[in-house]
């Protein structure tokens, strides 16, 4: 009888697993079929926190684009018949603005507005906001609260806002394009935690009030879903939900991609994209973006603070193929150590092309004609960091520079990176406002030495002060002259080896359409369309 | 002058038990698989058609050819020359972690074992905390905490595999430590080293050779599992769990060889390892003979 007992238990516990595996699996392989109004999406990782004021990746950033609303969009344009998105500001919360010459805005905001719940949206929930970021003080908002303090925000009527600097800067109005300016509920924000300074809501990382076309449904350890804001003020979006699914292994994306099972797979590597265009079922939509990636060789590690060493360097390496083979053709090669589509991007300077004989001649200048070893460190788990890494030690190897690969985590890395420990370095920049003041003043003002961006220990004065003084100046052309100076200067010291622009490349089933690819990498799921 | 062959002792137990471990099939097998593995790893890097790091950008994702027997991975490497220098590297790592553990294992399980009371509980402790976690997790932990390397994939291995030599020689050395003649011994005034050395310890290396065994397969799945999870051997060295990492993105667009390749070299050498220790098992434990 007891024999018989433990069978029967031993049965039910088998039939439990096998059910428990069934619904596992049919989740994960068969989630709900994607209709015309549902757009699945595949991520790695979970967002590390809804809240605006605080999120700084671009899991956080997707939610954040699609939840909530700033004052200024983002516009598209057509070019060659077809749509991208760009940088140029559009009205959104604020219906038109006016810049004065000082650089204050006087924004006129939009009137019938709600937030998901009900409550109003006017001027009193942008000051909020924007008091809120700089109480705040986190990692995300710096680009605003360097140009924005609590003194500079002026409520001159129930839908009207006036902002103003705290020091010149060109691009104050882009500033509230960013998600991080998304304008919060005070209501909801005071009901759940407050704001406290230089303090995380930690309610509010997994929650979220706002105005935008979605709100959220359910936030998961493996799923978040949205769906649509009743409340919202703008035109109904196509999609109606968003699922948005937590796979954490590219190669089980790709197989879900591929049967349909999700519409958009945000981490395929680039290496297989090329076999994605063999199914009639996907497309891939690429477009350049504002970011910079680059070797980067720490001016405080010996032997990189000898400029022999490094333009021995530049001269060994074969950007262009470099950057072919580890990006599979994603990569447009640069000249500059910023993006193209930048203002005052001038590739005349960055004039190293491979030249072996050169290479070892500079070394030969340098302390260290016989060569020398050195660490290379990058991502853990990158491949376009892994394939630089492992192209770079053939190529160093032949001016008897050997290098040994370090990866890390992702966390680690950013921790590290700034420290001046690491000699040379895998490292990319996005280039948030899509400036040069926000693409070279990160990383070669003297002032962001570490961990502020300037990740070489770039330390000169004539680019330092070219830079500062160009980010307060409303005349381009005047800016332009000294960000053409610093230029010619990083690539006379060989500040860094700028390798690339990486394009913003997704993959999607064929059934989505209009969604457009903005240089800032951001994805806004109420201009798409399902069929 | 003429050698007079010295005739062999058919009644010496070490030569009935390899009699008895050839006429095993399974350890038979188990034994041509491991040689040919030891044979690739001293003859190997002689053999490899090319050099293991060499790139060649042009050849990448090559599929298995008659100039590239198991393909190419993805920057043209040729994978067969790479899997002759791992299986190398990934043998010695075996070998080396699992002796460094077994030596400090039977040292401190015979310590432990002869001295008893607070010696025995302070060991015996320390091995149970070292057993309460599972290896591959244990052996991930120290490997992030010193760092990428050769040495710290030795180091992991060889110390989440030092309980089981120790609890195993401890067990046997409880047993044996109470044997008459032990006692004689001791009665004759020989020293604790003396008795530990010369009559407890050749008792007490039987039982702990099978677990030797079974040890080096678990000791390449742990030096594998480090490199797959970018926590072992650098690249690009070469090394059969990172290349099964490095191959993994490419197996649904169907370059399998990269990953299959190495894996397949893996599984063969640690069915091998096991069928050898469950083998020596059968020949030396007289219960379980048939």
């Amino acid at each position: 009888m007891e024999a018989k007992f433990k069978y029967i238990i031993a049965a039910i516990v088998v039939l439990v697993v096998i059910i428990a595996g069934l619904g596992i699996g049919l989740h994960l392989f068969n989630p709900q079929k994607s209709t015309g109004n549902t757009l699945t999406i595949a991520s790695l990782a979970s967002p590390s926190s809804l809240d605006p004021a605080v999120a700084f990746d671009t899991n956080s950033v997707f939610f954040d684009n699609q939840i909530y609303q700033t004052l200024v969009g983002y516009g598209t344009k057509t070019v060659n018949g077809t749509t991208v998105g760009t940088l140029t500001p559009v009205p959104e919360l604020a219906t038109n603005w006016t810049v004065y010459s000082n650089g204050s805005v006087l924004f006129n905001l939009r009137q019938n507005v709600t937030f998901a719940n009900g409550d109003p949206f006017n001027s009193t929930a942008v000051q909020f906001t924007l008091d809120r970021l700089i109480e705040m003080k986190q990692g995300a908002d710096f680009h605003v609260f360097s140009f924005l303090n609590a003194s500079g925000i002026h409520v001159l009527g129930k839908y009207k806002i006036m902002l103003v600097p705290s020091a010149p800067y060109p691009w104050f109005l882009n500033l509230f394009q960013l998600w991080v300016t998304g304008i919060v509920d005070p209501n909801y924000v005071n009901a759940h935690g407050g704001v406290q300074a230089k303090q995380v809501n930690t309610y509010m990382a997994t929650h979220a009030m706002g105005t935008g076309p979605y709100q959220l449904n359910y936030y998961g350890t493996s799923q978040i879903v949205l769906t649509a804001n009743p409340n919202y003020s703008g035109p109904a979006p196509n999609v109606k939900q968003i699922v948005y699914e937590i796979v954490p292994s590219p190669a089980t994306q790709q197989t879900l991609l591929e049967k349909g099972s999700v519409n958009i797979a945000l981490n395929i590597p680039l290496s297989q994209m090329s076999s994605l265009k063999n199914y009639t079922n996907l497309k891939i939509k690429s477009g350049p973006t504002s970011s910079e990636f680059y070797i980067g060789m720490c001016e405080n590690v010996t032997p990189f603070d000898n400029l022999s060493v490094r333009k021995a360097i530049e001269y060994a390496v074969n950007t262009t193929a470099l950057t072919n083979y580890s990006t599979y053709g994603f990569g447009l090669p640069i000249k500059s150590v910023m993006a193209p589509s930048i203002e005052a991007y001038t590739p005349a300077f960055q004039n190293y092309t491979l030249n072996l004989s050169k290479a070892r001649f500079y070394l030969n200048q340098s302390a260290y004609p016989k060569g020398f070893s050195t660490n290379f460190s990058y991502i853990a788990g990158d491949p376009v960091g892994t394939a630089i890494g492992t192209i770079l030690q053939q190529e160093l190897a032949k001016i008897n520079i050997t290098i040994s690969l370090h990866s890390y985590s992702s966390s680690t890395f950013a921790t590290e990176v700034g420290t001046g420990h690491w000699g040379l370095f895998y490292e990319g920049w996005v280039n948030l406002l899509a400036t040069p003041d926000d693409g070279i003043r990160p990383l070669f003002n003297a002032a962001n030495i570490g961990i502020y961006g300037n990740f070489n220990y770039f330390n000169n004065t004539t680019v330092s002060h070219d830079l500062v003084k160009a980010g307060t100046l409303y005349n381009q052309s005047q800016r332009d002259a000294l960000y053409i100076e610093a230029q010619k200067i990083i690539a006379d010291q060989a500040g860094e080896v700028p390798l690339f622009n990486m394009q913003n490349v997704i993959p999607m089933t064929t059934n989505v359409h209009d969604l457009y690819i903005y240089p800032t990498f951001d994805i806004f799921v109420s201009q798409i369309r399902m069929s | 002058m003429i050698r007079k062959w010295k005739k062999i002792d058919t009644n010496n137990p070490l030569f009935n038990t390899i009699k008895m471990f050839l006429a095993n099939p399974t350890g038979l097998v188990s034994l041509a698989i491991i040689l040919v593995y030891v044979f690739l790893a001293i003859a190997g890097p002689f053999m490899a058609p090319y050099n293991p790091l060499a790139l060649d950008l042009s050849g990448r994702l090559l599929p298995p050819s008659y100039t590239h027997i198991m393909g190419t991975d993805e920057y043209g490497r040729d994978i067969w020359s790479r899997i002759l220098y791992a299986i190398r590297l990934d043998m010695a790592i075996a070998f080396l972690a699992v002796s460094i553990g077994y030596t400090a294992g039977v040292l401190l399980g015979m310590i432990s074992g002869y001295f008893g009371k607070l010696t025995d509980h302070a060991i015996m402790r320390v091995m149970d905390i070292l057993l309460s976690f599972p290896s591959i997790l244990f052996a991930i932990a120290i490997a992030i905490s010193i760092g990428q390397g050769f040495w710290t994939v030795i180091i992991a291995v060889s110390i989440v595999s030092i309980p089981g030599f120790a609890r195993v020689t401890r067990s046997t050395v409880l047993s044996t430590k109470n044997e008459l003649y032990i006692l004689a011994a001791v009665s004759q005034g020989a020293s604790r080293s003396h008795i530990m050395f010369k009559h407890i310890l050749p008792v007490a290396i039987t039982p702990t050779i099978v677990l030797y065994a079974l040890n080096l397969g678990a000791a390449i799945i742990i030096s594998a599992g480090l490199s797959f999870l970018g926590v072992g051997i650098p690249p690009p060295t070469p090394e059969l769990g990172s290349m099964i990492t490095s191959g993994l993105q490419y197996v649904v667009s169907g370059q399998w060889w990269i990953s299959i390749f190495p894996g397949l070299f893996i599984v063969f050498i640690v069915i091998a390892f096991n069928m050898m220790g469950d083998t020596i098992r059968e020949v030396t434990d007289v219960t379980l003979r048939r």
